[in-house]
C-alpha cells in the first residue's frame, strides 16, 4: 500500500504470485426411480441432493475493500475480503422425466 | 419450452448472486514493503507544484508511509531548462516561487536519492485544457457514514447539496479531466463566558472572524465520459456532496462556534494527458471497487516512474503535468435548506489558504460581506 494524494493506493502483487486456498466440497445425492404406469411411455425419478455438505466457504474471489470508515482509520482503511458462493449446505430436490 | 429455458438461464446467475457472501479474509501473503512511491504534480496554475516521496507499507501494517528526505529533485522541460525543487517538509519538495508550467510543454521528473539510486518519470505533456463552464446545485439526500459521540459508525441518510457541472467538449477526443472540490467556510467564534475571563461587556462576548477550506470529496473524482462522447458533446458530471449541516472542530480553548456565516465551493479542475488519465482512472476504479460478483476486476496502478540505475525495479506512484483551472461559486446565506438554495459565480477564492485564518473583532482578507 502506498500514499497518493491522501488516498491509500494498492499495488497488487505479480500475476500468479499467490494462490487462493484449496477448493473442495462434498455433494451427495440420492435418486429414487419410478415407472410411469399409465402408459409406460416414460420414466421419472426424484433426486434429493445436498450441495456443499460441510458448508465450506470456498473463495470465489479475493479483493481489497474499504472498511466501514470512521475516525480511527481516517476513512481510508482497507481490508481483504473473500467472496464465496453457497457457503452452507444447500438441499435441492429434482424431478427428472425421460421418454 | 425454449422460453422457459431462457428464464432458467437468467434465474440461475441470480440465485448465485443471492447465495454469495463476503467474509474477512486473512491470507498468507508477503507483500512488498518499503518500495519507493512518488507523487508529483505541476500545473500551469500558481501551485503548489510539488513532489512527495515516501515508502510503501505492507498490508496489515499500520499504514505509516515513511517520508524520504534529502533527495535531489528536479524537473526538466523539453528545452532542457531545469527547475530544482527544495524540501520544505520531510519528503515533500516544492518548486521555486514563481514557477508554473506552460501548456504544450513536456516535463520529466528526475530524482536522486542519498543511497545512490536514481529515478525518472516518463515525459509528461501539459495538455491544453478545457474549463467546465457551469455548476449546478441540487438539494438531495445520500447514505453516508455518520459517527456518533461513542465513535460508532452507522449509515444514515443525510440531506445536503449535490454539485454538478457540465463539461462541454469541442474536441474530437473525449475530455480527460479530474476534479477536486473544496468548501470555503467563513464562521464566527465567540469567547466563552468563563469565570476566569469575564467579558468586558456582559452578553457581548469578543468575536473572532475566521475562514477555512475543507475537502468536500474524499473520492478520486475522474470524469468518465460515455463511449460515444466526442466533439460537441456535453458531459454532466457529479462533483461532490455537501451536507446541509456541516460539522467541524472549530472550537479552541475559550472560543466556541457562534455560527457558520457563509459557504462557497471552489471547483479545481485538472485536464489530464492520456497517461495521467489512465492512472487516475485506475485509481478511481480501485477506490470504488466493492468486490461484488459482477464488478470489474480491481485495477493495477501503472505509474510512470522508473529506476534508471536498476531498470525493472518496482517503483510506485505517478508524476503528473496537468492543465489547471479553478472557479468559485457562492451559496446563499445560511441556512441552506431545500427551500433556500441558490448558487452563483463569485470571485475566485482559490488563493486563500486551506488552514483557518482568524482575526479578532475584524474580518480577515477574503471575507464575503454580501
Amino acid at each position: 500500500m502506498f500514499d497518493y494524494q491522501g488516498h491509500q493506493a494498492i499495488y497488487y502483487g505479480d500475476r500468479n504470485k499467490y494462490r487462493l486456498p484449496d477448493y473442495h466440497r462434498l455433494d451427495v445425492s440420492v435418486t429414487f426411480g419410478e415407472n410411469l404406469r399409465l402408459d409406460r411411455r416414460g420414466k421419472g425419478s426424484w433426486t434429493f441432493s445436498v450441495v456443499n455438505v460441510y458448508g465450506r466457504k470456498n473463495p470465489f474471489s479475493v479483493f481489497y475493500k474499504k472498511d466501514v470508515p470512521n475516525a480511527d482509520n481516517n476513512y481510508r482503511h482497507y481490508s481483504l475480503y473473500k467472496l464465496y458462493i453457497i457457503g452452507r449446505p444447500l438441499p435441492t430436490l429434482t424431478y427428472n422425466f425421460s421418454f | 419450452m425454449h422460453c422457459r429455458i431462457k428464464h432458467i438461464v437468467r434465474v440461475l446467475p441470480l440465485l448465485a448472486v443471492l447465495a454469495s457472501c463476503t467474509q474477512w479474509f486473512d491470507p498468507e501473503i508477503n507483500p512488498p514493503a518499503n518500495v519507493l512511491a512518488f507523487e508529483g504534480l505541476i500545473t500551469n496554475g500558481p501551485g503548489p507544484h510539488y513532489v512527495k516521496i515516501s515508502r510503501s507499507a505492507a498490508y496489515g501494517s499500520q499504514a505509516v508511509f515513511e517520508p524520504v528526505s534529502d533527495a535531489s529533485v528536479s524537473v526538466r522541460n523539453q528545452y532542457r531548462e531545469l527547475i530544482v525543487f527544495a524540501e520544505a517538509l520531510p519528503g515533500t519538495y516544492y518548486a521555486p516561487d514563481g514557477f508554473s508550467g506552460v501548456a504544450g510543454d513536456t516535463y520529466t521528473l528526475y530524482v536522486d536519492l542519498p543511497d545512490g539510486s536514481s529515478y525518472r518519470s516518463g515525459e509528461q505533456t501539459l495538455v491544453d485544457g478545457l474549463a467546465a463552464n457551469s455548476v449546478e446545485a441540487i438539494f438531495d439526500g445520500v447514505e453516508m457514514p455518520v459517527e456518533n459521540h461513542l465513535g460508532q459508525v452507522n449509515f444514515q441518510e443525510v440531506e445536503g447539496v449535490k454539485f454538478f457541472t457540465d463539461i462541454e467538449n469541442y474536441r474530437p477526443e473525449v475530455p480527460k479531466v479530474r476534479f477536486e472540490t473544496q468548501l470555503y467556510v467563513q464562521y464566527i467564534l465567540e469567547e466563552l463566558d468563563t469565570n476566569m475571563i469575564p467579558p468586558v461587556v456582559p452578553n457581548d462576548p469578543m468575536l473572532m472572524y475566521c475562514h477555512r477550506k475543507l475537502p468536500l470529496d474524499r473520492r478520486v473524482n475522474v470524469a468518465i465520459p460515455p463511449l460515444e462522447a466526442g466533439a460537441g458533446s456535453s458531459l454532466r458530471h457529479e462533483l461532490s456532496f455537501m451536507p446541509a449541516t456541516i460539522r467541524f472542530v472549530a472550537s479552541m480553548a475559550v472560543w466556541q462556534l457562534r455560527r457558520i456565516d457563509r459557504r462557497a465551493v471552489i471547483i479545481r479542475q485538472f485536464t489530464l494527458n492520456d497517461e495521467s488519465y489512465a492512472f487516475y482512472r485506475s485509481l478511481h476504479d480501485q477506490m470504488a471497487a466493492e468486490g461484488r460478483i459482477f464488478d470489474p476486476v480491481a485495477a493495477q496502478l501503472q505509474g510512470n516512474m522508473v529506476r534508471t540505475d536498476k531498470p525493472g525495479a518496482l517503483v510506485l506512484g505517478h508524476f503528473e503535468a496537468s492543465y489547471y483551472h479553478s472557479a468559485t461559486y457562492l451559496l446563499n446565506p445560511e441556512p441552506i435548506t431545500r427551500q433556500r438554495l441558490s448558487i452563483r459565480p463569485y470571485e475566485n477564492l482559490d488563493h486563500l489558504p486551506v488552514e483557518s485564518v482568524c482575526y479578532l473583532e475584524m474580518r480577515p482578507p477574503g471575507w464575503i460581506f454580501f
